[in-house]
């Protein structure tokens, strides 16, 4: 798959996860999409970007399988490192008293960050293939 | 944020609140795109801010580079098929413009590049034999990739853009064919003069 399109696809579930917390989805369609459903199918194509970025490193076919499998044990043990210290970061920002309006700022401007990515890979796919 | 556990209605930000900040969010994107990232990523710049900052040659220098890869490694694999019956002739070629030999330098080769034409000058060099180089360009500037490949290793020496001139000495790394990558990205004819000295073979061009 065009790796453009699988990384212009994450742009939007950048954009969608935006959206999903700025509650548009319950304002606008008086309903909230289901968050692991929509976690698993966006979930293939940040592993297929992974993919992309792997197949351009031309890694040896000479033990492929235990590279392969210790690439994904990296990514799993980065992951939950990161998400470890954003989940206490969190934490406490929920706690502050401005979080409400600084969560809103900072979902508009992830929304934004998610379109200029969708703009810089739709661009890409058509200006470098 | 909202998404959490169900909020009630009035909780969620307004319909023509949420529809602002998405248009805010999409408006801001487009326009950093095509002022900032555009010009930076593809060289690609309607507006010509890109430009003014600067990020357009960025731009371009990243199209350059992608397009000179993607050159040589077709070069590469060219110089792969060709039978090193077909190296010999090049290399009787050159052999035979060895006449005009200067006192210190042992070869002496000038060729001319049209704009975006290329060639390729290797030395077939022994692993730890030493090289002496001098060029000038004349005309324009050049880029020029100065590499090694064989027996199925590569290195990279020097390489550098919209260059005038240049001289060293290489090492040997490995047995192989030792050289120069040349592209003309000027606008006129450049003309290259290579000065080389040192212990090497043939010398092999192909254009």
């Amino acid at each position: 798959m065009n790796a453009y399109i699988v990384d212009a696809i994450i742009g939007l579930s950048v954009v969608y996860k935006a959206l999903d917390n700025l509650g548009a989805y319950q304002r606008w369609f008086g309903f909230q999409p289901n968050t692991k459903a929509a976690t698993l199918i966006f979930g293939f194509f940040h592993g297929t970007g992974l993919a992309t970025k792997i197949l351009d490193y031309d890694i040896a076919s000479e033990g492929l399988l235990p590279n392969l499998l210790a690439f994904n044990v990296g990514v799993e043990i980065g992951q939950i490192m990161a998400l470890a210290v954003i989940l206490i970061v969190m934490g406490y920002w929920r706690k502050s008293s401005a979080f409400y309006r600084q969560a809103y700022t900072a979902n508009v401007v992830m929304m934004s960050m998610g379109f200029i990515l969708m703009g810089y890979q739709i661009t890409g796919y058509f200006v470098a293939t | 944020m909202f998404n959490a556990e169900k909020p009630s209605l009035e909780d969620l930000p307004s319909s023509a609140h949420l529809l602002r900040s998405t248009v805010i969010a999409g408006v801001s994107a487009v326009a950093i795109l095509v002022t900032v990232v555009l010009p930076a990523e593809y060289g690609v710049d309607p507006t010509r801010i890109g430009g003014v900052l600067g990020l357009t040659e960025m731009g371009e220098i990243k199209n350059q580079l992608a397009e000179e890869a993607e050159m040589d490694r077709q070069m590469e694999a060219a110089n792969d098929d060709q039978s090193s019956l077909l190296n010999d002739i090049f290399g009787l070629f050159v052999g035979a413009a060895h006449a005009q030999e200067q006192e210190v330098w042992q070869d002496m080769l000038t060729f001319t590049l049209a704009p975006d034409a290329s060639a390729e000058i290797k030395m077939e060099m022994t692993d730890g034999a030493i090289a002496d180089y001098a060029w000038v360009a004349e005309g324009g500037r050049i880029n020029f990739d100065l590499h090694a490949h064989g027996g199925g290793q590569s290195i990279d020496y020097d390489r550098g853009r919209g260059a005038t001139s240049g001289e060293g000495s290489i090492e040997a790394a490995f047995d192989g064919d030792h050289g120069w990558f040349w592209r003309n990205r000027d606008s006129a004819d450049v003309t290259v003069t290579l000065q080389l000295r040192g212990a090497y073979g043939e010398v092999v061009e192909t254009y």
